[in-house]
C-alpha cells in the first residue's frame, strides 16, 4: 500500500539550519505570546507525549473519587502533513501575530514545490505539489502546531458556547486528538463524546483534515 | 550486451535454524539468490505490546543483514511457509519483489524481476506428498508467461531424472504439463547424482530436487550439485547458474572517507566557496535566488572534485568471527557430530559477544539507550511486496508514481475555510530582529554528524567546521536574513 511509506524532505544542509534557527524562534514565540493550546502537546519543545499519559491518568483518578466516570475518544487524521493547506496555515500564522515578512516567506518557502519519488534507486520526474508540509523537516512541528491551534481554540469556545455548555477536554498531539469527558453516568458522557467529535471533525474539515473515521476509538475508565 | 551470471543457491534445509543462518552467512559471497524449502519458523522475539505484559510474540524464520527476505507473512505458528527466497542486497537495482497478486500460497514463492524492459519471474517450489503446489501452479499457470526459472524440492521420483528408478510417475505428467506451459525445460546436472540422502536401508537415495530453466534464453543456464555444503539436512544443495544482461547490476556510489586528506580538503574549500560571496550585491529577491544557485553549484563542484567512486560490495561487518568459519571448516572435512556441535556453539559464543559490544557501545559510550528499542520491537523489513493501487499492482515505473503521487497529494483542490476562527483574537506583533551568531551556534551543536546529508552531499559533519569559521557564519546569517526580508 502507498499509505504504508510517507515521504520525506530532503533539503540541502545549510538550508536545513537555516531551518532550525527560525523553528527554535517560532518555537519560543508561540509558546510565550500563549498562541498553542496548553492542550497541544505534539510538536511543541518542553512538551512530551508523557504530559499526555500523566493528564489522562490524573483526570481518571480524580474522577474516580468524585465517583465519575472517565470517558474518551481518541482520533487521527489521515495523511496529516501531506493535507496542510498554504492559504489555511497563512491566515494561522498571522493570527498568531507573526510579521507580513515571516508568513510571506513561509508562503514562498511553500510555492512552487515540486518532489521526485525514489524507489529502489530509481527516481521519478519532478511532481509539483502545492500542497502539504514536509516531513521530517525542522519545520514540520511547530508548523503543524500552528495549524492546529485556533482549531482547538475554535473547538473549545463551540463547546463552551452551545446553548447548554459542554463539560468536555481535548488533548491534541500533532495528527492525534483525545476527547475527554467526565461524568457520573456513560449515557450522558457518550453523548456528549459524540457532540463534540461531530464538531471537531466538521473544523477538521474546515481546514482541510479528514479524520479517519475507522482508527477512531472509544474508551471507558472504570475501576474494577 | 555483456552477460552477468546468477547464482542460485537452492536446498530443502529442514526447518534447520544453524543450517539457514550458515548458508545465509557462508553465501553472501558467491549466491545471488537463495531458495530455501521447508525453511525453520521460530519465535524471534517477543515484542512490546499493550495487550499483553509478556510482549506480543513474533514468528518468523532466518534473516541476514545482507540479504532481503521473501517469505509470506504468517502470524502465528501454524501453517508456516514452506518456501522462502533470499535476494542479495547487491541485486536490489533489479526490483524484486514478491508476487502474492499472481500466487499466494505457503508452498510457492513467486518472485519478479525487472533488467531493462523485461519483467521475469521465478519461482521457488515445495510440492508436499499431495502435490498440492503442482495443483496451485497448474491453477494459475496463466499469471506466470515470463518464468525463467522454476526450482525446488518437487518430492517426484521418476526415471526421467532418477537412473536408479525405474518407473514412471502420474505426478510426472502433471509437472511436464506446468513447464511445457511455462516454456520451461528440465535442466540436467553437470555432475549427476542423487540429490536426497537417506539413512535407513528400506529406501534408496533418489532425486528430489529439480531446476526448470528456459531453454530459448541465449543464455540457458546449468546447474550442479555441491555435496561439500550439505551439512546436516538430508538435501544436497544445488547451485544453478542462469544469465541475464549485465547492466543495471554494478552499483557505484560516490564518498568522500571520514578523516582522510581529501574531507580535509573539501571542507577547507567549501569555507572558501562561503567566502566568494559577495553580500553586498543582494538587495532583491532574484540577485538573493541567484547567488544561492551559484554557492550551490560551487558545493556541487568541490563535491565532485574531491569525491571518489565506491563500489557497494557484499561485505558488512556483524558478528560472524574467524572461528566460526574454522569450526565449520573444521566440521565440512570430518562430518563428525561433536564438531558441529563446537560450529553451534562458536556461533553462540560470536554473537553473545558482539551484541554485548554493541550493547556496551550504546549505553557507555553513546549514552543513547533508545537505540536499544530497534532491538526489541517488530522490525520493519523492506517492502517486498508489489505496491498495490486501486486494486492494480503497480508492475511499470510511471505507474508506481503515479499510485505514490496521488496518494500523497490526495488533499490537493480541497477546499478550507478560514472564517471559522475569524472571531479569534489575533495576538500581538512579533518583532523578528536579525539573527544572531550563537543561535547559529546553538542549532549545530545539536546536529548529529551520523545524519544522512542532503542532496548537495554536505553533512553536519562537514559544516560543523564551516560554522565555526566566523567569516563564513556570518555569509550564512546574511542568506537567512536576506531570506526573511527579500521576497522571492
Amino acid at each position: 500500500m502507498p499509505k504504508s511509506f510517507r515521504p520525506i524532505v530532503l533539503l540541502n544542509t545549510i538550508g536545513k539550519l537555516i531551518e532550525k534557527v527560525i523553528s527554535t524562534r517560532l518555537q519560543f514565540h508561540m509558546t510565550s505570546n500563549g498562541f498553542l493550546d496548553p492542550n497541544q502537546l505534539g510538536g511543541i519543545k518542553q512538551r512530551l507525549m508523557i504530559d499526555a499519559g500523566l493528564y489522562l491518568t490524573h483526570c481518571v483518578c480524580a474522577g474516580w473519587l468524585k465517583q465519575c466516570h472517565t470517558s474518551v475518544i481518541a482520533f487521527d487524521m489521515a495523511q496529516f502533513f501531506p493535507s496542510l493547506n498554504h492559504v489555511f496555515l497563512s491566515a494561522c500564522m498571522e493570527k498568531a501575530g507573526l510579521s507580513r515578512n515571516i508568513t510571506n516567506f513561509f508562503n514562498s518557502y511553500h510555492a512552487g514545490r515540486s518532489t521526485t519519488y525514489t524507489w529502489n534507486g530509481f527516481s521519478s520526474p519532478p511532481f509539483n505539489t502545492s500542497i502539504g508540509v514536509g516531513q521530517g523537516s525542522a519545520f514540520s512541528p511547530i508548523i503543524s502546531a500552528i495549524y492546529m491551534a485556533p482549531i482547538i481554540r475554535t473547538f473549545k469556545n463551540r463547546v463552551n458556547n452551545l446553548w447548554e455548555k459542554i463539560p468536555l477536554d481535548i488533548l491534541s498531539f500533532v495528527d492525534d486528538g483525545l476527547l475527554v469527558s467526565q461524568e457520573k453516568s456513560y449515557e450522558l458522557s457518550s453523548a456528549y463524546l459524540l457532540c463534540s467529535y461531530n464538531i471537531i471533525t466538521k473544523l477538521l474539515l474546515d481546514a482541510g483534515l479528514v479524520m479517519e473515521h475507522n482508527k477512531s476509538e472509544v474508551f471507558h475508565f472504570t475501576r474494577s | 550486451m555483456n552477460k552477468h551470471n546468477l547464482v542460485v543457491f537452492s536446498q530443502n534445509v529442514r526447518k534447520n535454524k544453524t543450517l539457514t543462518d550458515t548458508i545465509l552467512e557462508t553465501q553472501k559471497t558467491t549466491a545471488d539468490i537463495i531458495f530455501v524449502q521447508e525453511p525453520p519458523h521460530f519465535l524471534v522475539k517477543r515484542i512490546p505490546s499493550h495487550t499483553n505484559p509478556d510482549g506480543d510474540p513474533l514468528y518468523g524464520t532466518s534473516n541476514h543483514p545482507d540479504w532481503t527476505l521473501f517469505i509470506l507473512n504468517v502470524p502465528g505458528l501454524k501453517n508456516p511457509p514452506r518456501v522462502a527466497i533470499y535476494i542479495n542486497k547487491c541485486l536490489a537495482k533489479l526490483r524484486f519483489s514478491l508476487r502474492l497478486d499472481l500466487i499466494n500460497h505457503r508452498n510457492i514463492n513467486v518472485v519478479a524481476f525487472h533488467n531493462h524492459q523485461d519483467t521475469n519471474l521465478i519461482i521457488n517450489v515445495y510440492s508436499d506428498s499431495n502435490q498440492t503446489a503442482l495443483q496451485v501452479l497448474r491453477d494459475n499457470i496463466r499469471n506466470l508467461e515470463r518464468t525463467i526459472a522454476m526450482a525446488g524440492d518437487f518430492n517426484i521420483r521418476d526415471s526421467d531424472w532418477d537412473p536408479s528408478y525405474y518407473y514412471h510417475s502420474n505426478q510426472t505428467e502433471d509437472l511436464l504439463f506446468i513447464t511445457d506451459s511455462l516454456n520451461l525445460k528440465l535442466s540436467q546436472l553437470t555432475n549427476p547424482g542423487p540429490t536426497r540422502f537417506v539413512n535407513n536401508h528400506r529406501e534408496s537415495n533418489s532425486v528430489l530436487d529439480l531446476v526448470f530453466l528456459a531453454p530459448d534464453d541465449p543464455w540457458f543456464g546449468q546447474h550442479t550439485l555441491a555435496p561439500e555444503l550439505q551439512k546436516p539436512s538430508d538435501h544436497i544443495p544445488l547451485i544453478i547458474c542462469m544469465g541475464i544482461r549485465k547492466e543495471n547490476i554494478v552499483s557505484v556510489v560516490q564518498s568522500i572517507k571520514k578523516d582522510s586528506e581529501e574531507e580535509h580538503d573539501f571542507i577547507a574549500e567549501l569555507k572558501a566557496n562561503f567566502k566568494l560571496l559577495n553580500m553586498q550585491s543582494i538587495t532583491d529577491g532574484q540577485a538573493l535566488q541567484s547567488s544561492v544557485n551559484q554557492l550551490s553549484l560551487a558545493h556541487e563542484r568541490t563535491w565532485a572534485k574531491h569525491s571518489k567512486p565506491k563500489h557497494i560490495t557484499r561485505y558488512s561487518k556483524e558478528w560472524w568471527n574467524q572461528e566460526c568459519t574454522d569450526s565449520l571448516n573444521a566440521y565440512r572435512a570430518g562430518r563428525d557430530l561433536m564438531d558441529w556441535k563446537t560450529f553451534k556453539s562458536n556461533i553462540r559464543i560470536a554473537k553473545r559477544k558482539f551484541f554485548d559490544d554493541k550493547i556496551y557501545e550504546i549505553a557507555s559510550s553513546n549514552k543513547r539507550p533508545w537505540d536499544l528499542m530497534n532491538w526489541v520491537k517488530k522490525k520493519a523489513l523492506p517492502a517486498i511486496e508489489t505496491i498495490t493501487h486501486e486494486g492494480r499492482p503497480c508492475n511499470s515505473l510511471p505507474s508506481l508514481w503515479n499510485a505514490l503521487h496521488c496518494s500523497y497529494n490526495s488533499a490537493a483542490n480541497r477546499p478550507v475555510n478560514t472564517a471559522i476562527f475569524n472571531d479569534l483574537p489575533r495576538n500581538d506583533s512579533i518583532d523578528w530582529p536579525p539573527f544572531s551568531k550563537q543561535e547559529f551556534r546553538d542549532a549545530i551543536a545539536k546536529c548529529s554528524s551520523l545524519s544522512t546529508p542532503g542532496p548537495d552531499h554536505i553533512s553536519w559533519r562537514h559544516l560543523k567546521p564551516v560554522v565555526t569559521d566566523n567569516e563564513c557564519l556570518e555569509r550564512i546569517i546574511d542568506i537567512a536574513n536576506a531570506c526573511i526580508t527579500y521576497k522571492t
